[in-house]
């Protein structure tokens, strides 16, 4: 491993002008993990913004029936590019890429990932893989514009060519190698590099979470990236892979796409549902109702999530329908049980609004609807009159803007001080999500209504004898106070920035281990670890006569304790 | 530090009462943007209608879970904040019970929830030995071609582009079977008013039965994402008497081929 030398304990009113003076050439050769998953966040929020403003075009083309703000062929790029830079881009490496590498060697008690190099390899390809994809607007013909989801034979050399597909393509590949890599750096640090005392079942939810996701990245991004690898011998070497013409078959794209695609959408929501997990018992001052029911609903998502991807393909007509419909409403069992987990766990509770805890209530709240729609798309003949409409958009825009703006940005919110040593501003924090929350149901609401009254996804032009021109408009000035209210976001950055507030180490009295070392933790996290006894090690030793309360849930039992690892504390 | 007691004397009761009425407004106000439910077309086929009355039972289902969730929700918002700094509540880790039946009151909705769907699609999918009509639609790019194969043997076409749509016609009450192909990429038929999408793909044929039971002119569009002029690949179809659709079918025009 290597390892540099170790910074000296922040303070916070100098440090952040030290680390900016030597900022290159540290940024450039850093293996530490928690410079490697700000280097994720900052990059994955970047993409979030340059996705979002994709999105405000788009909805500046839709607001007017019949507008010629953009032409078609722009249209179509922006919303491929729109799709592929959130979902690929954002909101899977801002969870298990940017806080999984920041958060969970702390939350285990690590020094640092399993595989530091490798790690740093996976952020590179990352941002190469970035940068490629959004330069592919830059070359002749533009960016690709087959949709997200790539349909072949849509994205084939006859349909698609120009080299903004092969730029999607290689892009795809490079950041499915980066997932996998942070994949098994996950995996091989939660399995391997806890503190003594650390059992498996005092992992804290958001470790578990990260776990799972990391496995089903593992089982998923291959898919992709195999598949990725056919389409281009497809487009450039004649494989008529997926070509009726060739002996092949189109309909294995959208197979292997979606086995890829159903897990990423869990790989998507799952370290969100941990961050939310981790902040509720926070701030409602008690432990996690229901922990372990809580890690076993994450297995379960986990293990339905690889059996439902056909429910992409209802309308195909060649999958099994009731067995694809079962799994997928099954998953709302699990669901479910997070839903109560987090409700028992703010019942009876002493809750203080904070601006993580606002975000995840938030979360709640909205997460619900998108679950609730869910539910209705995972009943085949209801999917055959809503699929590819407006309220297909509208069912995952909730459930994605629910989980990675909402439990995201709780996130951001309740690790910001921990990462930076110093406190954002509540109320800028706060007016962030109220303006996101008020834009979430203004844009998505009239989105299912568009949907029922027939309006297709993916259209640049409707005409006003549609009737989809008011529910348009609603839908516009709804994202549209969404992008706004980064606004706020970006002046809580500048703030904190330019007039420092230290937080201390443990500003929100959490309880698990990255609150017990130092805000930023140095460089090897740790000076000292308090004993761990339960999933909530900083809270035992700071409120004993509650830690006694604890039922005496884990027996000190011999073989399934914590793995040996390297730091030697 | 010790810990509080129960803050839910009668008093605080009535306090908590008084503050959840602004909370139950914005409950309304949420759930007033919940009215999809109105909004669906109620199928103008027997196929479609099948599904109408499924998403209204979905609907309802949906709509009281989220109405039960919600305000546990907004119950926990209002009445449990914390009411001071040595506000300690109950350090509850879990609750067997109550954790077995959240668990398996969802199972048995589901479980009820899939029985009707599973009734559903099968009626849906449903085809009949002998239809009345049978034709053929082909999607291309960016249009539709629809095909009668004509109780004579003969065959007639209507073709639907971007610089003309074009209508075909279907007999009211009687049962016209569609086989659905592509000449090219992945489209999807949709008639938002039959309730009924299928996807077009090459190397598939898809074979459904539509039964009108409305007369009038639906628009029919591509919902599939197919290419530049997706958007302008609309077509409708228009149910008339069956006998009415007889005089049309014969006046149109037979390909050579």
């Amino acid at each position: 491993m290597t390892l540099l030398a170790e910074r000296r304990p922040a303070a916070p009113h100098e440090e952040p002008h030290e680390e900016h003076r030597r900022g290159l050439l540290y940024w450039l050769t850093s293996t530490d993990h928690k410079v490697i998953g700000k280097n994720y966040l900052v990059t994955t929020t970047i993409f979030l913004l340059c996705g979002g403003l994709m999105a405000m075009f788009i909805r500046v083309q839709l607001f007017w029936p019949n507008s010629h703000f953009t032409t078609q062929e722009t249209f179509n790029q922006l919303f491929t590019m729109h799709g592929t830079v959130m979902l690929l881009l954002f909101a899977g490496p801002f969870a298990f890429a940017g806080f999984a590498n920041y958060i969970v060697p702390l939350q285990v008690g690590a020094p640092d990932m399993a595989f530091p190099r490798l790690n740093a390899l996976s952020y590179w390809l990352f941002l190469s893989g970035g940068i490629i994809m959004l330069s592919s607007f830059l070359v002749a013909g533009g960016a690709a514009s087959f949709g997200w989801t790539a349909y072949a034979p849509l994205s084939d050399s006859l349909n698609s060519p120009g080299a903004g597909a092969d730029l999607w393509v290689v892009s795809l590949f490079l950041t499915g190698f980066s997932a996998i890599f942070s994949g098994i750096n996950l995996v091989a640090t939660t399995f391997a590099l806890r503190a003594p005392g650390m059992t498996m079942f005092r992992l804290p939810i958001f470790t578990w979470n990260m776990l799972v996701t990391a496995i089903l990245i593992l089982i998923a991004f291959p898919v992709l990236t195999s598949a990725l690898v056919m389409l281009y011998f497809d487009r450039h070497f004649h494989t008529h892979i997926f070509e009726v013409a060739g002996g092949g078959a189109p309909i294995l794209w959208q197979h292997l796409f979606w086995f890829f695609g159903h897990p990423e959408v869990y790989i998507l929501a799952l370290p969100y549902f941990g961050i939310v997990s981790d902040i509720i018992p926070v701030f409602s001052r008690r432990p996690l109702f229901g922990y372990r029911g809580m890690v076993f609903a994450t297995l379960t998502i986990a293990g339905l999530s690889t059996g439902v991807w056909a429910h992409h393909m209802f309308t195909t007509g060649v999958v099994l329908l009731p067995f694809f419909s079962a799994m997928t409403m099954l998953i709302a069992v699990p669901t479910g049980i997070k839903f109560f987990s987090w409700i028992g766990t703010m019942w009876r509770g002493a809750i203080q609004f904070k601006s993580p805890m606002v975000w995840a209530v938030g979360f709640l709240v909205v997460f619900l609807a998108g679950g609730l729609s869910g539910v209705i798309l995972a009943s085949p003949p209801l999917d055959f009159y809503t699929n590819n409409t407006y309220f297909i958009v509208a069912h995952f825009h909730e459930v994605l803007i629910g989980t990675t703006i909402f439990g995201g940005f709780a996130g951001l919110y309740f690790w910001y001080p921990k990462m930076t040593g110093r406190m954002h501003r509540e109320w800028l924090a706060n007016a962030h999500f109220g303006l996101a929350f008020i834009g979430f149901w203004l844009q998505t609401t009239p989105q299912y209504v568009a949907g029922l009254h027939g309006m297709p996804r993916r259209i640049a032009i409707y005409q006003p004898s549609d009737g989809w021109t008011s529910l348009n408009r609603l839908s516009s000035i709804g994202a549209w106070c969404i992008g706004a209210s980064f606004l706020f976001f970006l002046w809580n950055m500048w703030i904190s920035w330019r007039k420092p507030v230290p937080a201390g180490s443990n500003p929100w009295d959490a309880g698990s281990l990255e609150w017990a070392t130092s805000s930023p933790p140095p460089h090897h996290n740790f000076h000292s670890i308090p004993p761990i006894r339960s999933e909530r090690p900083v809270w035992d030793a700071n409120h004993p006569d509650l830690a006694e309360l604890e039922e005496p849930r884990i027996p000190a039992e011999v073989g399934s304790g914590p793995s040996g690892n390297g730091h030697g504390s | 530090m010790t810990v509080a007691p129960d803050p839910s004397g009668p008093r605080a009761r009535r306090s908590i009462r008084s503050r959840a009425l602004p909370g139950l407004a914005l409950l309304a106000l949420l759930l007033s943007g919940c009215t999809f439910h109105m909004e669906n077309y109620t199928g103008a086929t027997k196929q479609g209608h099948l599904i109408y009355r499924l998403f209204q039972g979905f609907d309802i289902v949906a709509l009281a879970i989220g109405v039960f969730v919600w305000a546990l929700i907004f119950w926990c918002i209002l009445a449990y904040r914390r009411r001071h700094r040595e506000h300690w509540p109950p350090q509850t880790h879990h609750n067997l019970p109550w954790e077995v039946a959240y668990t398996t009151i969802p199972v048995l909705i589901v479980g009820v929830l899939f029985g009707y769907t599973y009734v559903a699609e099968n009626s849906v999918n449903k085809v009949v030995a002998n239809p009345d009509n049978v034709m053929t639609i082909t999607a291309f790019q960016w249009g539709w071609k629809f095909d009668y194969n004509l109780p004579d043997g003969g065959k007639a076409e209507v073709i639907s582009d971007p610089n003309h749509y074009g209508t075909f016609e279907l007999p009211d009450n009687q049962v016209t079977r569609v086989n659905l192909v592509t000449a090219d990429v992945v489209h999807e038929f949709d008639v938002p008013e039959f309730d009924f999408e299928r996807y077009a793909q090459s190397g598939v044929v898809n074979t459904f039965d539509l039964t009108p039971t409305k007369t009038g002119t639906f628009i029919g569009r591509c919902a599939q994402f197919c290419g530049l002029h997706h958007d302008l690949m609309i077509f409708y179809v228009k149910v008339v008497q069956p006998a009415q659709f007889q005089t049309w079918v014969q006046q149109l025009e037979r390909p050579t081929t």
